[in-house]
């Protein structure tokens, strides 16, 4: 008893925490991938999150997401711009969603620019990416050589991959950056010029 | 009806366990106001970690407490790291909830330690007043979990990680039930001190205060805002220097009753010791920042840091990276090492000085 009595929060703890787990790893047997609320799969939460939270930024974010999945692009844009006029902070995939938002809508470069600062001032650390989008890529090796030293001349991208939306597609690359903290970014540095090709010839 | 009891002193006490909560909601809106997100990641460093340090000099820098709780404090840790990890590669999101739930129930546990020293200091309560106030807390920090926007977003949110889908009307009925449980334990609360009162006990109004004070940051904190950010930076404020404080006095006392085994506790409490107490966390806090690779900017709430300044071309300065920055703080240390060398024998080591000659 005096035992039991010792390590009994841990038991409590670890018998819930047990059965929890075993939930969710019986959970992930059947999935490849936990429910993403940003996508149609999340609906339900939205749903919810709009009943109980209605209010919320959050809740705006996740209504944002599910214009999106409907290709209602206003809808987006309004409630991403509601969610982040309560300067809201905390909620890092919306401040990178935005930012990648503007960077897809061609947003003029100052506004881009704008929009990473502040994802990066409140998340200096982070390890997500953005996704610049380009007509066309490299063709052979000497190329994407040429392409990721034009890369590495750049002060605020600290990694970078440049590959085809679709593998084995000639049609539609991108140019996904991981960017170095402490440096101030200027996304004009890749938006501003026509080509990838440009981008080398600028160097 | 009324006798006062405090757990440091009252001048302290107003400082430490009714004050600072309100400190720290003023200094979280400031921080929420001015700071980035990455200021709660100061904060952690700051206080949070140290606060950890503070209970292992309780226990593992204490000889009394080491034997007492030796097999606890071996076998405890094993398990729980054995269970971390097991939870790392089956089941990371219950490993995550188990964090949370188990931080919430400690924040609750904590206050009502501390409530629990107010009736002991003062003498107040009865031999029931205990359960009484744990199950007040238990209904309102469960109150403000289930009802404050902030954290429903994060229990629905997690209950859908484990396909347990809610509907409104459900969510709806929850947060009544929570509403009807409080609304009709209060009368019972109040009815306890009423019986205190007429059983011939006292009540302790500064146990009151501090509760009020503590319910204060909470529920302010969490509806007030839906920062996160906010919450997260009073809470641990209060909770973890109101934990570094009782654990100073405590082993304080301890050393001027002067019947304990000295340790590594004594060496950093008792008299004149609190600037180690407090080097010894800080010193922890960068260790366990080192140890999991973090970057020590995390200290600078996202003001001080080594980010680099950019190029001035109209005075011919060339901007400098994070690399170079580093580079350069590294250099100012090395030669602020050198400043404090040259200043201190400027004045150690006068051949006239009758305390220096008695060396020679």
């Amino acid at each position: 008893m005096s035992r039991f009595r010792r390590y009994r929060i841990l038991i409590v703890v670890y018998s819930i925490g047990i059965f929890v787990g075993v939930r969710e790893y019986s959970i992930s047997q059947t999935r490849d991938q936990p429910v993403d609320f940003l996508t149609g799969e999340g609906s339900g939460f939205t749903d919810v999150m709009m009943g109980v939270n209605p209010e919320d930024p959050d809740t705006d974010f996740l209504r944002a997401m599910r214009a999106l999945s409907e290709a209602d692009e206003e809808g987006f844009s309004q409630l991403l711009e509601k969610a982040l006029s309560s300067d809201i902070k905390h909620n890092e995939l919306l401040l990178q969603f935005h930012a990648q938002h503007l960077l897809n809508q061609g947003a003029e470069t100052p506004e881009i620019n704008r929009a990473l600062g502040r994802w990066h001032e409140n998340f200096p650390f982070s390890e997500r990416v953005i996704s610049v989008p380009f007509a066309t890529g490299p063709t052979t090796a000497y190329e994407a050589l040429l392409l990721e030293d034009a890369l590495t001349n750049i002060p605020w991208i600290a990694d970078s991959a440049f590959d085809p939306y679709v593998q084995g597609s000639a049609d539609g690359w991108r140019l996904r950056l991981m960017f170095r903290r402490g440096e101030e970014i200027d996304i004009g540095r890749l938006t501003e010029i026509p080509s990838w090709e440009s981008l080398i010839s600028r160097q | 009806m009324f006798k006062t009891g405090y757990i440091i002193n009252p001048k302290l006490d107003m400082v430490w366990f009714l004050g600072l909560p309100f400190a720290a909601v003023l200094a979280a809106l400031g921080a929420q106001a001015w700071l980035p997100f990455v200021a709660v990641a100061s904060i952690n460093l700051w206080i949070t970690i140290p606060h950890h340090y503070a209970t292992w000099v309780r226990t593992y820098g204490m000889p009394e407490d080491w034997i007492r709780f030796r097999q606890e404090l071996i076998l405890g840790p094993i398990i729980i790291v054995a269970m971390a990890a097991a939870g790392m590669v089956w089941a990371p999101i219950t490993l995550l909830l188990i964090v949370m739930a188990w931080d919430h129930q400690h924040s609750i546990m904590q206050q009502h330690g501390f409530g629990r020293i107010y009736d002991f200091k003062a003498g107040t309560g009865m031999s029931n007043t205990g359960k009484f106030d744990l199950t007040l807390h238990w209904i309102l920090y469960s109150f403000m979990f289930l009802n404050a926007p902030m954290f429903r977003n994060l229990w629905i949110r997690e209950l859908y990680k484990l396909e347990v889908p809610l509907s409104v009307q459900f969510v709806d009925s929850l947060l009544l039930a929570s509403r009807l449980v409080l609304f009709l334990f209060i009368p019972i609360y109040l009815f306890h001190l009423w019986k205190t009162l007429r059983n011939g006990e006292a009540l302790n109004p500064v146990k009151y205060a501090f509760i009020g004070a503590s319910y204060f940051l909470w529920y302010f904190a969490a509806w007030h805002t839906n920062s996160i950010l906010l919450f997260a930076i009073a809470h641990r404020l209060m909770h973890g220097l109101q934990y570094i404080v009782m654990v100073y006095f405590f082993l304080q006392r301890k050393s001027e009753q002067g019947t304990s085994k000295p340790g590594l506790w004594s060496r950093v409490s008792g008299r004149g010791r609190l600037k180690w107490f407090l080097i010894g966390g800080g010193a922890y806090a960068i260790g366990v920042q080192l140890l999991i690779n973090r970057p020590l900017d995390e200290f600078g709430f996202g003001v001080v840091n080594f980010v680099s300044y950019q190029a001035i071309p109209e005075f011919g300065i060339a901007g400098m990276d994070y690399i170079g920055g580093y580079e350069l703080f590294a250099q100012t240390m090395i030669s602020a090492y050198a400043l404090v060398h040259y200043y201190v024998d400027s004045f150690i080591w006068k051949v006239r000085d009758t305390k220096v000659q008695d060396g020679l």
